[in-house]
């Protein structure tokens, strides 16, 4: 996110809050001003607890998990496992939080990371906890309590500042806290709005997200998740596997749409949506496509539909359902095959849309395992506007 | 970085690093202008240190031997590998800081001054000369520290300490 967007995001939550003097969360940034941050979701941190209190482990994966349980950021901080480790500081990649000695200076804990200037993306970081001063897991009154400060250090390592107005007072990175102080370890909501600057939600699209059979000419609800800052979103779709777009709508509000769905001429089976979302300045944030193809369906052969084994001369209903068509359907053909659709022979024609027929079941003079149905749609101009056949094989054995 | 103000209130024991405790711990006290700031690898390349140039302006207490003096802090840039230690507040090109000094031992070689309190015992001083300090947590004590407070109301703290 640029600076722009840091601005604009800072002016929201100040009117989302109603003040206009209320300090806000505050960023770290490289000497080029970049944010420095985590480039991916998750940050994984090793723990070696000896030298802390009994229940320090546990504490300080309650302080990570404060931070990762924020709705409304992508970030999530993941325990690795314990480590003998007492390195601190040094850039291997691993990163750890640790207990040791750090002298009587006044440093209580330490946070230390490394960046790649060019990107600011963080490529290590550590906690490490003073014992050269009292620590406790219960809030105990003469001693520092390792979930409260923990919450405070993991905020650095999301990269956020302390803080130091008076109206900070509540917040997790206020940068006074004193002896048995537990206040830290619930996040202030500033506290929340900084890691969802810094780590928000992606636009991500919820429905249809691949695998949807969405009826054509209805009406469906196209879902998805979006940043606070996502102030608008514009809608496209694809029917062609993503070769071609088609504008839905633009300057969507909110998280949801009613689309109507578009009436192809055949039943489409490669179906994307695209969502692009926007921030208040019309600047574009994020973008989402379903994950898989859904289809738009037409009309549906719903039987005999595959693995049925019919017997000639009896009878079986054909059956199909019909969605929105792109003009009235005038009549309906039916045809079946019984060489894996290497020749198709027409049953019926039928006036109007019944949606069901009555079929004898044809002659045959051997077993005969690569049998379809298919059922075509005309307008009054004989052009096609739907058609669906069996999904599998279904078996036609003689008398 | 949480950093530990030296107090413990509910005991009544305060060794704080207000604006008296910086200066006490000080060998002096300026006020100066960044000139310039170089950030180097440390002698066993585990770590990055920056020095920063000063230009002094004003000795407001003690001495320092230099009008052009060299400051020493953890962390810094150098290409494209970035470090940052959370009590260490960077002290930039062109800033007008007042700063709490004691003499030490350089990571690289030589002699050069430590801020006293790390980031506590630097100001930034604006154009409406306020003076303001950041980037470090503190244990309690908030009520002692001086911040965003007119440079001359704190030069006028820091000549009063005996």
């Amino acid at each position: 996110m640029n600076n722009l967007f840091k601005y604009l995001a800072l002016i929201f939550v100040i009117n989302l809050w109603g003040y206009s003097n209320l300090s806000a969360f505050e960023t770290c940034q490289t000497s080029k001003g970049l944010d420095i941050k985590w480039d991916t979701f998750n940050a994984t941190y090793y723990v070696n607890s000896k030298g802390g209190p009994a229940g320090s482990l546990s504490a300080i994966q309650s302080a990570m998990q404060t931070w990762t349980d924020v709705n409304t950021s992508s970030f999530a901080f993941l325990y690795g496992g314990s480590t003998f480790s007492t390195a601190h500081g040094i850039n291997d990649g691993i990163n750890t939080v640790t207990f040791g000695p750090m002298g009587t200076t006044g440093i209580l804990a330490a946070n230390a990371f490394w960046y790649y200037v060019s990107s600011g993306q963080i490529i290590d970081s550590d906690i490490k906890f003073n014992t050269n001063y009292p620590w406790a897991v219960n809030g105990s009154a003469n001693a520092y309590d390792v979930q409260n400060v923990g919450t405070h250090e993991h905020g650095h390592s999301l990269c956020l500042k302390d803080l130091y107005d008076s109206t900070d007072y509540e917040k997790t990175m206020y940068g006074y806290v004193s002896r048995g102080e537990t206040k830290k370890i619930i996040l202030d909501p500033d506290d929340i709005n900084g890691i969802s600057y810094l780590y928000p939600l992606p636009v991500q699209l919820i429905f249809p997200n691949g695998g949807e059979v969405v009826p054509s000419g209805s009406t469906y609800v196209i879902q998805w998740n979006a940043p606070l800052e996502a102030a608008s979103f514009t809608l496209w779709y694809s029917i062609d596997n993503g070769t071609t777009w088609e504008h839905t709508a633009s300057g969507v509000k909110g998280t949801s749409y009613n689309w109507n769905v578009p009436t192809p001429i055949y039943n489409k089976i490669k179906c994307f949506v695209k969502i692009i979302g926007y921030d208040i300045s019309g600047i574009p944030l994020d973008e989402d496509d379903s994950d898989s193809k859904f289809i738009i369906e037409v009309v549906r052969l719903t039987s005999p539909n595959g693995g049925e084994t019919l017997v000639s001369g009896t009878l079986r209903a054909i059956t199909w359902q019909t969605n929105g068509t792109i003009r009235p359907v005038a009549n309906i053909e039916l045809y079946y095959t019984i060489n894996s659709g290497s020749t198709w022979k027409l049953i019926t024609t039928l006036e109007g849309n019944p949606k069901s027929y009555t079929w004898t079941i044809p002659s045959v003079t051997s077993r005969k395992t690569g049998c379809k149905a298919k059922v075509i749609l005309k307008d009054a101009n004989g052009k096609i506007i739907g058609r669906d056949s069996s999904n599998r094989y279904f078996t036609i054995k003689p008398l | 970085m949480v950093y530990f103000l030296l107090s413990s209130r509910s005991l009544a024991v305060m060794i704080g690093l207000g604006t008296e405790e910086l200066t006490r711990g000080s060998e002096s006290v300026i006020i100066g202008e960044v000139e310039d700031t170089e950030a180097q690898w440390s002698k066993d390349g585990k770590t990055i240190f920056t020095k920063a140039f000063i230009v002094v302006n004003e000795i407001i207490r003690g001495r320092t031997l230099q009008k052009r003096i060299t400051i020493e802090y953890e962390g810094g840039e150098i290409g494209d590998i970035g470090l940052k230690v959370s009590d260490v507040v960077p002290l930039e090109k062109g800033e007008r800081v007042l700063l709490f000094l004691k003499s030490g031992k350089s990571r690289g070689d030589g002699f050069v001054y430590n801020v006293v309190g790390k980031a506590q015992g630097k100001y930034s001083i604006d154009n409406e000369r306020i003076a303001r300090k950041r980037g470090f947590s503190v244990m309690g004590g908030e009520d002692i520290i001086d911040n965003n407070i007119p440079l001359d109301e704190l030069l006028k703290k820091i000549r009063e300490v005996r």
